[in-house]
């Protein structure tokens, strides 16, 4: 083989692996490194938990540790509704894929930001990570290296009532950090 | 017009007739008008201003290891110990900054006696800086225009060091950055090289109470003539892989090596100003007046040592209401190994053990520091009250922003602190100061940090501990601002007699989530606006770190109590009275801060026993030991006002 072929083959080969590794980035970008788009609503080969209905939730930041109220509504596998917490009234958005949760809330006020909330239902329960997003790349602060106490932002959600407006059957009161 | 360099006698004369002029206006002017301005009481000096920069996490020969002073001045840093070569190489005397292992393996001690020294330091670690610019762990930021927009406040080229220096490499692995990094011998090693270059992000050493104590391993049996305390700063890699930044009271995992803790040994690592390391900082020395006994006055991180700032004093747990009370169990520190381990602390951590009764010889690690301090041949004062538990780390100060108890969100808080403070001076002798930290106005809409924009260090302002600022909203908007307000305040010539300056976690300097340009970058600006504005004739600009960060240091430490001082961190004193590269020798620490404004303003000390009563140093021939411990310089002297080469 000549030594232009080689170079030739090895041009070839070096752009599809740069190319690659971009399709493999750019998706990250878009949607986080390991979920799916949270927007999308791409059919599951499983049913759907139900998500629907009230929710209390428990979301610890970098500084602490809140109570939010979510209402969710559930259209198969996507998900709409609300967020409040100290932010205030936030629109929320995503999708439920069997027992995968992952939904966007887009908090206002002088900053607005977006952050993806992901986690695992289990009956009256969801527990997860956050990770802020969409704010044209960056996410939550950590602040002080190491010395903090939730990198990963954890939130745990406890069922209040369901699509009928059920009460939910002792509901337990959210963790405090 | 820079004119304290050009005519500095008569922006003296300028200065001090705009004092009068201030005064008269104020006595002569409608009480509506003279509220409106800051108040000046009469000083003793022609500084009718002082600002203090305050950044994170950098020890003196972190920064300074290979400075050169000008003609005529002397530094001691690790090239004029023979520690290192101008290029950053181990000198003749590499073997003073040589570093030892240990066992301590039944009840904690601050200096172990079964050492063995390295052949070669533990690799450092990457621990927590950034892998890459990415959505889920800013910064670096993936563009310039969203850098911008998270951090306003740094300019020109700066704003580029907020995108770059990525490690490229996972969290808590062997930093392979470091040109031979399995091999770096027995001590410190120079950060920056071709293959990483200064722009970069990299570890955070540990830098908590206890362990700080061991890693400057003092000890009595170690002290000479010129090194009174005996601290020989010898165990800084050894506390790193041994314990690290705490366990929270989880046991250690299985298996453990040296980069368990993510660190190895970051505390070795130091930068080169000959080869162009912070230019900034090197350009400050250079022109003003540089500091090489500057101490970081806790034992430990970034709250205690501001708290120490606000309170020339640590704080204690209270029942919110002014009285001592014994903080949960499991928030109390308790350095005693666990069980089967070498160092592996009982209770210690940022979401664990935090506090001790060092009032109480039998509490967990109280021991080991008073045994010391009782045994120097002057005997220390540990200075602490029966019955109270300091705080000895980072929590939560007692209040958010909007003046609720941030117990509200995290139980690892502080509680409302009515311990004086600087505030309660200067206001009780009419005395203007604000405290402007970098993200104020928007922390208090984002209590719990979950904004990304939101960078601003809530256990950094001492007055958010106070009970009698945060429970007024009259206080709170006179005494606490975002740094919007320092520039406005800058611009109009209207700055408080007092500013204290906190940059966000973005530019703080902090290794890992910040870089030291990027912190000269917020230094750089100030400085510059300051030079350009009418305050320039009277205004002093104390810049130093809030510790030292867990870097090694050659300096002397002395003992002035049981939270400290530490290892010494940069201080640069910027001033039209302070010009020419001096280097002051005088011991001081952050509470030195605190004397000079009192002085410089008449006032009186915060309380009968806190740091600012300890007396000016006397030493004898070596200019760095105070011969009458504990003793605090109130930098008075790093000042000509008198003289000609102002």
């Amino acid at each position: 083989m000549s030594q232009a072929w080689r170079f030739g083959l090895f041009f070839i080969f070096f752009c599809g692996t740069i190319f690659a590794l971009g399709q493999a980035r750019e998706g990250q970008t878009a949607s986080g490194p390991s979920q799916k788009n949270a927007a999308s609503d791409k059919p599951s080969g499983t049913q759907p938990a139900d998500v629907a209905g009230d929710w209390q939730m428990s979301w610890t930041g970098r500084l602490g540790t809140e109570d939010c109220a979510v209402h969710i509504k559930q259209d198969g596998a996507k998900l709409s509704g609300t967020f409040q917490d100290v932010h205030g009234l936030s629109t929320l958005t995503g999708t439920v894929e069997a027992k995968q949760v992952s939904f966007d809330v887009q908090f206002g006020g002088p900053r607005p930001f977006t952050t993806r909330f992901t986690g695992t239902a289990d009956g009256g329960k969801i527990e997860g990570t956050s990770q802020a997003v969409g704010v044209g790349g960056s996410g939550a602060f950590l602040g002080h290296a190491g010395e903090v106490v939730h990198p990963e932002h954890p939130w745990t959600a406890q069922r209040v009532t369901n699509t009928a407006g059920e009460t939910a059957s002792k509901p337990n009161p959210p963790a405090k950090n | 017009m820079q004119c304290g360099k050009l005519y500095p006698s008569t922006c003296r004369f300028v200065g001090l007739a705009g004092a009068l002029l201030s005064t008269v206006m104020n006595l002569v002017a409608p009480p509506s008008l003279a509220a409106e301005t800051q108040k000046h009481p009469t000083t003793a000096t022609p500084i009718q201003h002082v600002i203090v920069i305050i950044g994170e996490n950098r020890s003196f020969d972190h920064v300074y290891a290979t400075y050169k002073p000008k003609s005529g001045q002397t530094v001691s840093n690790l090239l004029s110990k023979g520690i290192v070569t101008a290029e950053g190489k181990p000198g003749p005397n590499a073997k003073l900054a040589a570093q030892y292992s240990a066992l301590d393996k039944t009840t904690y001690e601050i200096s172990p006696t079964s050492k063995t020294p390295y052949t070669n330091i533990p690799p450092p670690g990457t621990q927590g800086a950034p892998t890459a610019p990415s959505d889920q762990f800013p910064a670096p930021f993936q563009t310039l225009a969203v850098a911008k927009l998270v951090e306003p406040d740094l300019f020109g080229k700066y704003n580029e060091y907020l995108i770059t220096g990525a490690t490229g490499l996972p969290n808590d692995v062997v930093d392979t950055r470091i040109p031979n990094v399995r091999a770096l011998g027995s001590g410190v090693f120079p950060l920056t090289s071709p293959a990483l270059p200064y722009d970069n992000y990299a570890g955070s050493p540990v830098h908590r109470f206890y362990q700080m104590w061991q890693q400057t391993d003092c000890a009595v049996r170690h002290a000479t003539s010129t090194n009174p305390s005996g601290c020989l700063s010898d165990l800084f890699s050894w506390v790193e892989v041994s314990i690290g930044a705490g366990d929270n009271g989880n046991p250690q995992p299985k298996p453990f090596t040296n980069i368990t803790t993510g660190e190895g040994s970051d505390g070795l690592s130091f930068f080169n100003v000959q080869k162009g390391d912070a230019p900034y900082m090197k350009y400050l020395a250079d022109n003003f007046t540089l500091s090489d006994n500057m101490h970081q006055s806790v034992m430990g991180g970034t709250g205690a040592n501001h708290i120490m700032f606000g309170y020339a004093d640590a704080l204690w747990y209270s029942d919110g209401k002014g009285d001592i009370k014994t903080p949960p169990k499991e928030e109390i520190e308790n350095p005693n190994p666990q069980k089967g381990t070498n160092d592996w602390y009982d209770q210690d951590g940022y979401s664990g053990g935090s506090y001790s009764n060092c009032s109480d010889s039998t509490q967990p690690g109280v021991t080991a520091v008073e045994n010391y301090l009782e045994a120097l041949s002057t005997p220390i004062s540990p200075r602490c009250a029966t019955g109270a538990y300091y705080l000895l780390n980072n929590y939560n100060p007692g209040y958010l922003g909007n003046g609720e108890s941030q117990f509200k969100y995290s139980k690892f808080t502080l509680p409302p602190t009515e311990q004086p403070h600087i505030g309660d001076v200067l206001s009780a002798a009419g005395v203007s100061y604000t405290y402007f930290g970098e993200g104020w106005n928007l922390y208090v809409t984002d209590p719990t940090g979950t904004n990304p924009y939101d960078a601003y260090c809530n256990i950094c302002n001492p007055f958010q501990y106070a009970k009698d600022i945060m429970t007024n909203p009259a206080e709170v908007a006179a005494h606490i601002q975002d740094t919007t307000s320092l520039y406005e305040d800058i611009d109009e010539g209207n700055l408080p007699a007092v500013s204290i300056v906190k940059p966000s976690g973005f530019v703080d300097g902090h290794p890992a989530s910040a870089k030291l340009d990027q912190f000269e970058g917020f230094v750089n600006r100030i400085v510059n606006q300051v030079q350009n504005s009418s305050l320039w004739s009277t205004t002093a600009i104390f810049i130093t770190e809030d510790e030292g960060g867990g870097f090694y240091d050659s300096g002397y430490i002395q003992p002035v109590d049981f939270f400290g001082d530490g290892t010494r961190i940069p201080l640069l004193i910027v001033s039209p009275y302070s010009t020419g590269g001096n280097v002051n020798h005088s011991y001081a620490d952050h509470v030195s801060i605190i004397k000079f404004i009192e002085r410089n303003w008449g006032l009186g000390t915060i309380g009968a026993n806190t740091r600012d009563t300890f007396p000016n140093p006397t030493v004898g021939s070596d200019p760095y030991v105070p011969t009458n411990s504990p003793a605090l310089d109130d930098l008075f002297d790093a000042f000509s006002f008198g003289g000609d080469k102002n």
